[in-house]
């Protein structure tokens, strides 16, 4: 606690329902908001996992059937001059959708 | 006169801090603050260690409830009140929890110096210059010390807060003056020296050198640190653990706790340092 800009705050992630062939980003529904928090927080591989699978129901499209969701956490990080912002990949995890 | 001895007033004071802002999720908020309440009007039971046990179940629950969203202070409250289940086992409880007071004190303080050593955006600057402008609880100090205005800093929030993944923001950045820019660095190395400080006169051997200005530099940290960062709970925390080593004949160093307890709670209810942001 104030020791980094890099808090629970500066952080967000990017939920994608993909295919081969197409790359969709999912909304996150307010009832997964806490768990989104806690994703970004401690972005572990089983935590991004077991919020995948919370999404799974939500990754519906128009087009063909996605084959996986993936999660992508990001924190900011600002410039020592000028503190420009830029986002930095922090993790990334693909989970394949379960098979009906 | 019992309950304005170290013990007794460390207890009173965590049990005022967890009755005026309870914490928790579910039932454990109205159950921390019916057992706050409840120690504060029947003063005996925050004399047993099993009232302080199931304190300290219950705030150890709701860290790992909250798991890993919890604040740093959730798990310092925990330990605390952990702290003061273990002390009131013995006859006198004095001792114990002085020391457990004091050891935590210094152990906060040389963490929290530790954190900020080893962020590479804390010791050039960055994390102040950044959160002066980010952080709306912090606007009276980017205001009031750094001279910026409300449009500067809504400008400069704006900025800071408008990214693109993998890209820098593509408008440069507005301007930083000079005011803000010394502001950000007092804040910087006043905040890192002033808890290097606070860790080694708590670490410091009881009744010698270093260790006779903890009182007075707790009490200055306190009352001046939550009047820009309203973090009431942690500051009245604090408190109770910087009464909890007191000299047991220091009632004046006693009553000037209560003093700063108030004052911590003022800040937080009447913001006047918000009056010149607007």
């Amino acid at each position: 606690m104030f020791s980094t800009v890099d808090g629970r705050f500066a952080r967000h992630l990017h939920a994608f329902a993909v295919s081969p062939s197409l790359r969709i980003e999912l909304e996150i529904p307010f009832e997964l908001q806490e768990q989104a928090q806690s994703a970004v927080a401690l972005p572990s591989d089983s935590r991004l996992r077991a919020f995948a699978r919370e999404l799974e129901p939500y990754a519906v499209t128009d087009f063909e059937a996605p084959d996986a969701i993936r999660i992508e956490v990001f924190t900011t990080r600002v410039d020592p001059g000028t503190l420009a912002p830029s986002g930095v990949l922090l993790r990334r995890l693909e989970v394949p959708l379960a098979r009906p | 006169m019992r309950d304005l001895d170290p013990v007794g007033l460390a207890g009173r004071l965590t049990l005022a801090d967890l009755a005026l802002r309870p914490i928790g999720v579910g039932w454990l908020r109205p159950g921390l603050l019916a057992l706050a309440v409840l120690g504060l009007v029947v003063p005996s039971l925050a004399r047993r260690p099993g009232f302080w046990l199931a304190l300290a179940a219950l705030t150890a629950l709701r860290v790992v409830s909250t798991w890993p969203l919890a604040d740093n202070h959730a798990y310092l409250l925990a330990y605390w009140c952990l702290a003061l289940a273990i002390a009131w086992r013995e006859a006198d409880p004095g001792p114990a929890l002085a020391w457990s007071g004091r050891v935590l004190l210094g152990l906060v303080f040389a963490l929290a110096v530790l954190w900020k050593a080893i962020s590479p955006d804390y010791l050039d600057g960055r994390f102040f210059r950044a959160t002066l402008v980010t952080d709306h609880r912090l606007a009276s100090y980017a205001v009031l010390v750094g001279g910026l205005d409300n449009e500067d800093l809504l400008e400069r929030r704006e900025h800071l807060t408008r990214h693109r993944d993998g890209l820098s923001a593509e408008a440069p950045p507005p301007l930083e003056p000079a005011r803000f820019r010394a502001a950000a660095w007092l804040a910087t190395w006043g905040t890192i020296g002033v808890e290097a400080l606070l860790a080694l006169v708590f670490l410091w051997p009881t009744g010698r050198g270093l260790s006779r200005i903890r009182d007075p530099l707790l009490l200055a940290f306190c009352s001046v640190t939550y009047l820009f960062a309203p973090v009431s709970g942690f500051g009245w925390l604090l408190i109770a653990l910087g009464v909890a080593q007191t000299d047991p004949e220091s009632f004046r160093t006693r009553a000037s706790y209560v003093v700063v307890f108030a004052l911590v709670y003022l800040y937080r209810e009447v913001p006047w340092a918000l009056i010149g942001v607007g």
